[in-house]
């Protein structure tokens, strides 16, 4: 009897690792492992110890290595004794300096220090549902970071304990690298790993924020390093990009910046600010002949749309334009005037060319209406003609009619 | 000088022309048709058949040259209405049963000459090298590709599977010189034989008197003139208003998906795209063959009232079926 029962439980738990009798009495963990990207190939006891084979408590018996729920302090270690072993990664395409990477961040540093309230590998990929990152449903996958880092980096009390304010993922949902990311769907949008990196999570620290940022905008970074903030960084004067864009909470780079940004190095009445007041000028001048250059076609080509010729003209213009944004990093006033001047100036021209177009288009239609009276003028003498003609053959006709 | 004029103008005025206002729309194809040759050479002048430079030239003689938006406006509208005059012209003188002894060649003519003007609208819309042009070809292709023979069709008229500029070459020729050629041989054919056998009216299949003729000069000649007058002025309108487009340049990287084939191809692209392979082949062959043939199949001049009814009815059907098929392909 004992022996059938033994042989149905087994069989319940044919599927996922078919040995295993655990499910028996863990059913719920056994129906979230089976999601699992680790129930392919490795079982419970892989990370838990213990006798698979077993169905009563005999299973859970320490001489045959059962460690239970693993210690918190112990889980990088225990994931990395297979996520660092190059052999058992390879087939899955993995990297192994994971742990390597989580020893340096600042989670991994206090966590060997004995703080065990910070984040280990179960906190951000689960316990026994551990999901790819590219499923929609893993909290890593990119779209649920911020939620998944808010978990901790968002519990004000837990946060007040580290000095560290708890708004940081509520920031940077309304960032404009929020909106990129949720409403947007930019698929180069970044997540917090992106700046802070994801197993080596750390602040970026001053020195590095322009590396870190210069990730994606390359070119103002090439461009800040070539100007005079370069310096003040060095000397530790100010934060790089943070000083004057924030962090979390970046909004979309304004003209309105130079006006509150700079003064709050710069007295209102120096030379640099004046020279942020320039660039200002420069870029907003620039900005709206884009502007209106683009409203006049628009309007125009609802009634001509061969205007449409005009837009890769149009086009160039922006490239200037997009040329002198990052270029006004480096606060070289002479280039950003060079390249916002020739974005004006094609953008003057192809609103001059577009007044053109309709100006030619009011000509014809002068010229048709012309023409149409010239026709009807021939058509009413030539019917005349005719009209006079048939009276004077058929002179009876007529006088009936 | 003057006494030769004056002999003219006398023999003008001998000459009638019969056939009411079936003359005035054949003449007006005519005027259409030169209106299309005069056009085309003008563009001809600016054109350069390369797919590196056709697309610039056609721009430029529409942005750059005097009046170029205009002659190309006149050419595209142009073909439009010859299309729509040949159909009518060939409707009414089914109706009319002008194809009737001695006629029977004038009819056969005129049906080529309605096929081999539409082949040039063909490939004439690939020559701006513009994207709708390129996939539009492109589209024909495959639908050519689907019938039989159409493969051997591509290898003798395409040059290949691909559209480059060896197609654009041989559209251009065909567009330019062969098509204009035969054209020309078949309207001098047609309007000769119009001049020799004269025109049957719809008055005399009525039964009704034949109307008066009207001589040539004045009366015929200040008629088309009127009728002329007015056609320009639409087609000038058209022109002003709805100037021929030019889309982006050709790009084989960015297909347009399912380019909608001009008005007069749309019978067609939608028999050939629902049947498919010999069936719409045959449909159309089939359909061609019988236009040809109708002056043997009503050849008798006597008509009974059900032979009468039957000979509308076929031709009553044959335009609707053409029209929807021709809507559905649009709605498509």
């Amino acid at each position: 009897m004992s022996f059938a029962l033994a042989s149905f439980l087994l069989q319940v738990c044919s599927d996922g690792r078919a040995e295993e009798s655990c499910g028996t009495c863990h059913p719920n963990v056994r129906t979230e492992y089976s999601e699992s990207a680790h129930a392919e190939d490795l079982g419970c006891t892989s990370c838990h110890g213990g006798d698979p084979a077993a169905l009563d408590l005999e299973s859970h018996s320490i001489a045959k290595g059962y460690i239970g729920k693993p210690d918190r302090k112990n889980i990088p270690s225990l994931c990395a004794s297979c996520h660092s072993d190059p052999t058992r990664m390879r087939s899955s395409g993995l990297a192994t300096d994971q742990y390597a990477q989580y020893q340096t961040s600042e989670h991994g540093l206090r966590l060997a220090g004995g703080d065990t309230r910070v984040a280990v590998c179960t906190d951000c990929h689960g316990a026994h549902r551990i999901l790819r990152s590219r499923q929609p449903a893993s909290p890593t996958w990119r779209l649920n970071i911020s939620a998944t880092c808010g978990r901790c980096h968002s519990n004000r009390d837990l946060m007040a304990e580290y000095h560290l304010p708890a708004d940081q993922a509520e920031k940077f949902r309304s960032s404009v690298h929020g909106v990129a990311l949720f409403i947007e769907e930019h698929p180069s949008a970044p997540t917090c790993a992106t700046c802070h990196g994801a197993h080596g999570a750390a602040a970026p620290q001053v020195g590095s924020i322009r590396a870190v940022c210069g990730h994606c905008h390359a070119r103002a970074r090439e461009y800040f390093n070539e100007g005079p903030h370069r310096k003040a960084t060095d000397d530790g004067k100010m934060s790089e990009c943070v000083s004057c864009h924030g962090n979390h909470d970046i909004a979309v780079p304004d003209r309105a910046l130079f006006d509150t940004t700079c003064r709050t190095c710069h007295p209102p009445d120096s030379t640099a600010s004046s020279a942020g007041q320039k660039l200002k000028t420069l870029l907003s001048r620039a900005d709206e002949s884009l502007e209106t250059c683009a409203t006049v076609m628009a309007d125009v080509h609802r009634v001509f749309p061969t205007v449409d010729r005009y837009r890769p003209r149009l086009q160039q213009a922006k490239a200037y334009f997009l040329e002198a944004l990052p270029v006004q990093h480096s606060l070289a006033l002479d280039r950003v005037d060079d390249l916002t001047r020739n974005a004006r100036s094609i953008a003057e021209e192809v609103q001059a060319s577009v007044h053109g177009v309709a100006q030619r288009s009011r000509l014809r239609r002068i010229g048709l209406a012309l023409v149409w009276i010239f026709i009807f003028f021939t058509v009413g003498v030539a019917s005349r003609y005719r009209k006079g003609r048939q009276r004077r053959q058929d002179p009876g006709a007529s006088a009936t009619g | 000088m003057l006494a030769a004029l004056k002999d003219l103008v006398r023999a003008g005025e001998r000459k009638t022309v019969p056939g009411g206002p079936l003359a005035y729309l054949g003449s007006l194809v005519f005027i259409v048709i030169s209106l299309e040759a005069v056009t085309g050479i003008l563009l001809m002048v600016y054109y350069r058949p390369s797919a590196a430079a056709a697309y610039y030239s056609t721009e430029i003689l529409t942005d750059e040259v005097l009046l170029g938006w205009l002659i190309r406006s006149l050419h595209r509208w142009g073909f439009d209405l010859l299309v729509l005059l040949s159909l009518l012209h060939m409707i009414s003188v089914y109706f009319s049963r002008g194809y009737q002894t001695p006629h029977q060649l004038t009819w056969a003519l005129g049906i080529c000459l309605l096929v081999f003007i539409t082949a040039m609208g063909f490939t004439g819309t690939l020559l701006p090298w513009d994207q709708y042009g390129y996939w539009y070809t492109d589209s024909a292709r495959r639908t050519i590709a689907n019938i039989p023979l159409g493969n051997v069709l591509l290898a003798l008229f395409w040059g290949g599977w691909d559209i480059g500029e060896e197609v654009l070459l041989r559209f251009y020729a065909v567009h330019v010189s062969v098509m204009p050629s035969l054209v020309l041989v078949l309207l001098i054919a047609h309007v000769s034989m119009v001049w020799r056998f004269g025109i049957k009216t719809p008055a005399e299949t009525l039964g009704k008197p034949r109307p008066r003729p009207t001589p040539l000069f004045p009366d015929f000649l200040v008629n088309l003139l009127i009728v002329v007058l007015l056609t320009s002025g639409l087609l000038l309108s058209l022109a002003v208003f709805f100037p021929a487009s030019l889309t982006e340049h050709a790009d084989p990287l960015s297909p347009l998906t399912d380019p909608q084939p001009r008005w007069y191809f749309l019978p067609v692209h939608g028999l050939l795209r629902d049947l498919h392979g010999a069936a719409a082949s045959l449909s159309v062959i089939a359909f061609f063959l019988v236009l040809f043939l109708v002056p043997v199949l009503d050849a008798k001049p006597t008509q009974t009232t059900w032979k009468k009814l039957l000979q509308q009815t076929l031709g009553c059907l044959a335009i609707a079926g053409w029209v929807l098929l021709g809507i559905r392909a649009y709605l498509q």
